[in-house]
């Protein structure tokens, strides 16, 4: 039965309902179909409630039914909040669309809420459209307790002005009709919700069901699977709208996967054997799907005492053989620094995985942040050049593994992959990947070591050496983190301390030779080029293209390689009259009480920029723990042009 | 093949051997292939598999045909011996082809046994020939007069102590006419395992006198203990051979005595005739060996001598009281002093 | 392991190995140092078990006693300081086909590195971890060690060293899977040699704690008898 409470009128525009047989081949109601290109919907629950199954599963759904999705986790911080707290809010966002989707878009359209509180905190995040729908459970209402009736009047009270268009939903009631608990049957009742108003095939919903409950007993199958049909009909009798995001087609088989088991699933294709790591947030998910996995494969993930042992494992299993990797997250990072030097300088080849979150110290574990960047350049006593790369989507997250071992087995060098919480979280389709048995490692090369080669034998002109690993006859050798020569002899004096320096930093600019000047996404040319780097680049680019159908000369860069940095920059970046780079770091907003153009302190890639080229680039960058929306960078992109006339 | 279903029943149980022996060959093949592509001229498919192996993240941002050029270490190789690289790829791939053919030999009636499983052992061993020469190419070490023979049948005198610790099993299918063992002792080392099927009449205790203290030996008229022979750490040889023949196993790592390992299931007597150019003496002589070597506990003997070196059990008492006081953990000192007040 | 199966079937050979294969640079260490023993005991060790000097790795971390793997010819790292089981560990994962020793002094094993210490010890993996306990930190010049005897004046403790010294033996064998826990002594040659044996024979994590004097800073704090 559809109520309206009364602190609600003025608010609701439902229709009062026309009660009708509950049965989904005939809804009781007649309804309008809204036709869209993209349409993001929300489930927010106390933890616990199940939110983030539901709408995994309704993601999952989407995505096979051909909808472009991006999908962001709405994460509490603590494992046990407090039921009906703001704070408490768990759940998931899901953006779906026609074609592909890039990012988590601007504002949510609709939301299913368990109770008012979890809407409040949606609400007051400004993470809501105007005109949202939200489908709100009910029986906060007319609860038995006095201050649970007088937070839900209160919480009505302050989203009254917007203009939410809020149905309120019998859940708990539908649901008891079904399960005892009702808190373990309502995700489900709003999954079938769900589908009925994006017109999923049920199939695949018991399908999904079926395997995202495939441990559990038949029995919890067909419950979800009723309580789904319960919602389904209660929408279809109550609800007066449906909407429908045609898919564009698309033959290319697809697979739908989260950052972080991109990475884990690239790990295994590249053929990297041991992962080594401590758990962190958010990087720990990569372990648990190699947990679950990796030995099929030959492979072995080692949970080691702590941040520090890891990367010594995972440098040991390097020398002796196979690039092996390590993942981490910041504070990881940190802790890792120490052995990162040694890898360095030892020349092991290494591969390590940060997984960006809020800093500095342990700041917002289970958000995001493009905070690492100058950690993962620079944080090192002594010269200590590495590689840093940034996958910028799910797909390349799986993609970038190989490279990354490539890189390191040939430069002899570590190589740093930046991701983030948006990626690790986020779920996406893409194309499903064409193995190749050639990204697969090569077994390693155990011959004799032919005479009077060396452990360090540098090529001159490129500081290219071949390892010699334990087992090769004839090459006996101790690796040291010392000073010391070509033979890898411990010496002190000023010539070869200085030509290991030289011969280690000349890979980098090697690798940089061999790279291919980016290029500009929107124009070659213009007014504003905003550059960009990591997770930001479906947002960004979803803003250039907002920007320019609104008469805006800006394009956009989306850069992958930090160190080395992309080639031929400063010819790009003159092709534009000012450029800019968009992070989620923080930097000083110019303005700012005592900043200056010379103290100011900015975003981290302008930082690198600047340095590298000369050339005077901006930054707009802001750290509000969750991704860029493409509306606010438009904005920015509006603020940050040049004025008219400006050379 | 031959079609005796014991052959089949006997490589299934020899899978895991000759499995190890395959996985030898298939890690060899890869990395020789591996060496062709290194010293292959043809830069365009080096260019092409740098360009794969950098995988799809790389495309369009690396140059490949750079990083080739930059990194290919081109193997110093005659151009002589190229063929010779050609032929040692060929031979291993050859090898995996054949695939459980290889570990078969059926021995012509009225021919030698042992000339048969030398060949059998020859023709698989021309993996290890291969693997060497290929080796001997990375190293630049190839000498066409001195290992060309590499690359054909590489005998079984020839095997190192290694390779014959990976030695490829044998099924041989034999007339128990044909039963001239004697030769067969010189392949029993490292990890080689021999299965015999006998076809026709059999002397009753052919295998006796193969048993020596570190070989499993095995009579069985089925599948039973060929397990063992399989997973055996060291060598292995069995005959199935039909009903009426001794019955017995030597397994080594039953005990340090004879009669310990020995195991014997059925005796049966001796034939009254000879048998294929084996006299009836002789097998008379195989059977006493067995019951020999089966029989009870003989008198034990003085107890070992003590080594020489070791020093006297006194000195030992008094250093061990040492090292405990100096972990605090002899019993006369309390374990932690008090910390100075 | 089909990806040495050349190493596998080429590296055989009828090497016998002497003392001097062993032998890498000249040991650098004090005159009179415990490490020259404890290298010689070990030379001996490679050389009665015939390990082939290309399949065994030397891992050691930062101090006096982490020279070692420089003295021997075999594989060595010498990597950070007190970090040496976790790069061990890491070695014997991805190739337990290798043998692998650890080297390390007091400071080492028991301060900087005490948690590797005690996490490998409960992992077990196939190692011979030898501590080479001084009782002193030699290469810094002398400061308080955890296993310094108390009273021990030092640059850091003047006065004497404040607190009993900590017990590498008995926190070894409160770690639960602690598999092989000896101690023995650089100058007591023929136990030296038979606990490394012992050591390297058993399957699992060996900890051997080798007592030994530093011939700088160790003023007669070790009894001699």
């Amino acid at each position: 039965m559809l109520r309206v409470h009364p602190a609600m009128r003025g608010i609701v525009t439902v229709a009062n309902h026309v009660a009708g047989p509950a049965d989904a081949a005939s809804p009781g109601r007649p309804h309008t179909v809204h036709r869209m290109r993209e349409h993001t919907v929300e489930v927010v629950s106390d933890s616990g409630e199940g939110a983030q199954k539901c709408s995994q599963i309704f993601g999952a759904v989407s995505a096979k039914m051909g909808n472009g999705v991006w999908t962001v986790e709405i994460i509490p911080a603590e494992i046990q909040p407090p039921a009906r707290a703001p704070e408490g809010a768990s759940g998931n966002r899901i953006r779906l669309g026609a074609g592909q989707v890039t990012n988590w878009g601007d504002d949510t359209n609709l939301v299913v809420a368990f109770n008012e509180q979890v809407l409040l905190a949606r609400h007051r995040a400004g993470a809501l459209a105007r005109d949202a729908t939200i489908l709100l459970e009910d029986k906060w209402a007319t609860d038995d307790d006095a201050d649970i009736r007088d937070a839900w009047l209160q919480a009505m009270r302050e989203i009254a002005d917007v203009g939410y268009r809020v149905v309120t939903v019998p859940m708990e009631e539908r649901c008891l009709t079904l399960v005892d608990d009702a808190r373990k049957g309502k995700n489900m009742f709003a999954l079938g919700m769900l589908a009925f108003i994006y017109q999923r095939n049920l199939d695949l919903v018991f399908e999904q069901i079926a395997h995202t409950f495939r441990k559990k007993s038949d029995a919890v199958y067909a419950r979800n699977v009723d309580l789904v049909r319960l919602g389904y009909d209660w929408a279809g009798a109550h609800l007066d709208f449906r909407i429908e995001i045609t898919p564009e087609p698309n033959d290319r088989p697809m697979v739908v996967m989260n950052g972080n088991e991109a990475i884990g699933m690239g790990a295994i294709a590249s053929g990297m054997e041991l992962c080594a790591m401590y758990p962190i947030t958010p990087a720990t998910s990569v372990s648990h799907y190699l947990s679950e996995v990796f030995e099929r494969f030959g492979g072995v993930v080692h949970q080691a005492e702590d941040e520090i042992a890891a990367a010594g494992v995972a440098i040991g299993a390097s020398y002796a053989g196979k690039v092996a990797f390590t993942i981490t997250s910041g504070p990881g990072l940190a802790l890792k620094t120490e052995f990162l030097g040694l890898a360095v300088m030892t020349e092991v080849p290494l591969v390590v995985v940060n997984v960006q979150r809020g800093g500095p110290s342990t700041g917002l574990p289970t958000k995001v942040e493009q905070s690492d960047l100058l950690a993962a350049l620079f944080a090192q006593p002594g010269d200590a050049p590495r590689v840093v790369i940034a996958p910028a989507t799910i797909e390349e997250c799986f993609h970038v593994m190989t490279t990354a071992r490539r890189i390191a087995e040939a430069f002899r060098a570590v190589v740093i992959v930046l991701s983030d919480a948006n990626l690790a979280t986020g779920v996406q389709p893409f194309p499903r990947p064409e193995v190749d048995t050639r990204w697969h490692a090569e077994p390693a090369d155990l011959s004799a070591v032919l005479a009077g080669r060396k452990p360090y034998g540098w090529d001159e002109s490129t500081g290219l050496s071949r390892r010699i690993v334990p087992g090769q006859r004839g090459g006996m050798h101790t690796v040291t983190g010392l000073s010391h020569d070509e033979g890898s002899k411990v010496a002190y004096s000023a010539g070869v301390h200085g030509r290991g320096m030289a011969m280690r930093s000349r890979k980098i600019a090697v690798l940089s030779s061999l790279l291919t000047p980016p290029t500009p996404y929107g124009a070659e040319e213009g007014d504003l080029l905003i550059v960009g780097w990591g997770s930001t680049k479906g947002a960004i680019e979803e803003a250039v293209d907002r920007a320019r159908a609104a008469g805006l000369s800006v394009a956009s860069l989306h850069l992958r390689f930090l160190s080395p940095m992309e080639p031929g920059l400063t010819a790009i970046f003159q092709r534009f009259r000012r450029v800019a780079t968009v992070e989620i770091n923080y930097s000083d907003t110019m303005g700012d009480p005592y900043v200056t153009e010379e103290n100011r302190r900015r975003g981290q890639l302008s930082w690198l920029l600047r340095a590298q080229t000369l050339v005077d680039v901006d930054c707009w960058t802001r750290v509000p723990g969750e991704p860029l929306r493409p509306g606010a960078i438009v904005q920015a992109m509006h603020d940050l042009m040049p004025p008219r006339g400006d050379a | 093949m031959p079609s005796d279903p014991r052959v089949h029943l006997a490589l299934e149980r020899l899978a895991p051997p000759i499995a190890d022996f395959r996985s030898i060959v298939v890690g060899a093949l890869a990395q020789a292939e591996g060496f062709v592509a290194s010293v292959d001229p043809d830069d365009e498919t080096r260019v092409a598999t740098a360009r794969a192996a950098l995988g799809p993240f790389a495309e369009g941002r690396i140059d490949a045909r750079a990083l080739v050029a930059l990194t290919a270490e081109r193997a110093a190789i005659p151009a002589a011996y190229r063929d010779r690289l050609d032929r040692a790829v060929a031979v291993l791939r050859d090898v995996l082809e054949r695939g459980v053919a290889l570990h078969v030999v059926d021995v012509p009636s009225g021919t030698s046994l042992v000339a048969a499983v030398e060949g059998g052992l020859a023709r698989a061993g021309r993996a290890f020939g291969a693997v060497l020469a290929v080796e001997l190419m990375k190293g630049g070490r190839y000498r066409g007069e001195e290992h060309d023979g590499l690359l054909d049948q590489l005998a079984f005198r020839s095997w190192t102590r290694v390779e014959r610790r990976f030695a490829p099993p044998l099924v041989v299918l034999v007339d128990g006419t044909d039963l001239h063992i004697g030769g067969l002792a010189d392949f029993l080392d490292g990890r080689e395992k021999i299965v015999l099927v006998v076809r026709g009449a059999c002397p009753p205790a052919p295998l006796a006198r193969l048993i020596t203290p570190r070989t499993l030996v095995l009579q069985t008229v089925d599948d039973a203990g060929l397990e063992q022979v399989a997973n055996s750490a060291d060598t292995a040889v069995a005959a199935m051979v039909p009903d009426g023949c001794a019955l017995f196993l030597h397994d080594p790592g039953l005990g340090r005595e004879a009669w310990q390992r020995m195991s014997i299931w059925n005796m049966p007597r001796a034939p009254r005739q000879s048998l294929g150019g084996m006299s009836v003496w002789q097998m008379e002589e195989d059977l006493r060996h067995l019951s020999a070597l089966a029989a009870g506990p003989v008198a034990a003997g003085e107890s070992t001598p003590r080594a020489g070196g070791a020093p006297a059990p006194g000195a030992v008492d008094a250093l061990s009281r040492w090292l405990l006081e100096q972990s605090s953990l002899s019993p006369e000192e309390p374990p932690m002093r008090e910390a100075r007040s | 392991m089909s990806s040495c199966s050349l190493h596998v079937l080429t590296n055989d050979d009828d090497r016998t190995f002497t003392l001097s294969d062993y032998e890498g640079a000249r040991a650098r260490w004090c005159p009179g140092c415990g490490d020259h023993s404890v290298l010689a005991a070990v030379e001996k060790l490679l050389s009665a078990e015939q390990l082939k000097p290309e399949d065994t790795v030397f891992v050691s971390g930062i101090g006096c006693s982490s020279r070692f793997p420089h003295y021997l010819k075999t594989y060595g790292f010498h990597g950070v300081h007190g970090r040496a089981l976790p790069v061990a560990l890491g070695i014997k994962l991805h190739r337990p086909e290798l043998a692998v020793f650890v080297v390390m002094g007091d400071g080492d094993c028991t301060s900087i590195g005490a948690g590797h210490w005690v996490h490998t010890l409960r992992y077990n993996p196939d190692l011979v971890v030898l501590m080479l306990d001084n009782g002193i930190y030699g290469l810094t010049k002398n400061q308080t060690s955890p296993t310094t005897p108390q009273g021990v004046p030092s640059n850091t403790q003047p006065q004497g060293t404040i607190l009993p010294p900590l017990n590498p033996i008995s926190l070894a064998l409160g770690v639960s899977n602690a598999s092989f826990v000896a101690q023995t002594a650089e100058f007591v040659p023929a136990h030296l040699y038979a606990t490394l044996r012992a050591a390297f024979h058993h399957r699992g994590l060996s900890f051997v704690r080798i007592l030994q004097r530093c011939p700088v800073f160790t003023r007669g704090s070790l009894p001699r008898r």
